[in-house]
């Protein structure tokens, strides 16, 4: 297969220490009022992860600490593993539903069904459509303000075209740091 | 207080913590304040919402992470990645969220990923029961949502 490979760079700006540019001794304590309030704020906003602001010390097992934890952190969990592993976890429970929908980067790995084309070629046209309402259904459903990684590897065709540049639209929109778009040579 | 180039660290259930300043600062929120304000190296520095049990793990991590980075040669990227190992695999449940927390608020990236890595490991290949026994996570999808969820599907092939 030849692959085109587009890489696009671009920096994301933190946003975060920016209440202690110009603190002193005096405005520490209440810059780190500050800190905590708007951590607090944050949390208010997102109501199951109330518990940031006052950790549970108590020992115990029996309860769904993790669900308590903050949005962001979770869908960084969630980044570390692949679409269809994070995707699975909507099913968790509703604090879970739609995190998937955030996740760093979106590969869009079909390697299995490329091998299954390979020793059965007549699949193929019916595992492309479905490969296309595939990155299509998760683009549609995607709600991450910005996009890590993007990547597509099959076996499409230039029928594909307008699909294929509805997706680069969107990933050029979410300001996507790394573009591979891996397609066959029949494509060019 | 703290000699010069140690800076004392004060957990909210009061333990303090005298550390070296490279040590603190593996932590962006400590570093802010440091380098705002020469006078924060000498006085007390509160860490709100982290016991002094997970200041101490904090602590010990960032030491290891410290001194790697100043002299590779004594602490070579094998020691570290074994160190990492098992500081992982020694947490149980509740410290790992208390420090995925406290390491989240202070802002010390690489303890922050390494958590984060440990918990998506701990969820890879598993099926929803089995991820929802591990954390202890409630079902509370009603039995027409739970039928809505498993036809939709829209992130698998």
């Amino acid at each position: 297969m030849k692959k085109t490979q587009i890489n696009v760079q671009c920096r994301i700006s933190s946003i975060r220490g920016f209440s202690f540019f110009t603190a002193s001794v005096e405005e520490f304590w209440v810059l780190l009022f500050l800190n905590f309030f708007l951590g607090l704020q944050d949390s208010l906003q997102k109501p199951s992860s109330l518990l940031l602001s006052n950790p549970p010390k108590v020992s115990c097992y029996n309860e769904d600490f993790i669900s308590s934890l903050p949005d962001d952190i979770l869908v960084s969990i969630l980044s570390r593993l692949s679409l269809k592993e994070a995707g699975l976890t909507s099913r968790l429970s509703r604090r879970w539903r739609y995190l998937w929908t955030s996740i760093a980067g979106l590969d869009f790995d079909a390697d299995d069904k490329l091998s299954e084309i390979a020793s059965e070629p007549k699949l193929k046209s019916c595992e492309r459509s479905r490969y296309i309402n595939w990155v299509s259904r998760v683009v549609r459903n995607y709600r991450g303000l910005t996009l890590e990684a993007f990547r597509i590897c099959f076996d499409l065709e230039r029928d594909s075209k307008s699909a294929i540049d509805n997706w680069i639209k969107f990933a050029i929109a979410k300001s996507v740091q790394r573009l591979e778009l891996d397609l066959p040579p029949t494509f060019a | 207080m703290a000699s010069k180039g140690n800076l004392t660290l004060k957990s909210c259930n009061g333990k303090e913590f005298i550390v070296e300043e490279k040590v603190a600062v593996m932590s962006t929120t400590i570093k802010n304040m440091v380098d705002v304000d020469d006078s924060f190296a000498q006085g007390v520095i509160p860490i709100i919402g982290v016991d002094g049990k997970i200041l101490a793990k904090l602590i010990e991590y960032c030491k290891e992470h410290a001194e790697a980075d100043e002299d590779e040669e004594v602490k070579s990227e094998e020691y570290l990645k074994k160190f990492d190992e098992k500081f992982v695999d020694e947490l149980n449940l509740n410290d790992l969220y208390d420090l995925l927390k406290a390491s989240n608020y202070l802002e010390i990236t690489k303890l922050l990923n390494l958590l984060c890595q440990k918990v998506a490991s701990m969820i890879k290949g598993k099926k929803p029961e089995e991820i929802r026994r591990i954390f202890n996570i409630k079902n509370d999808f009603t039995p027409e949502e739970e039928e809505e969820i498993n036809r939709q599907n829209p992130w698998a092939f």
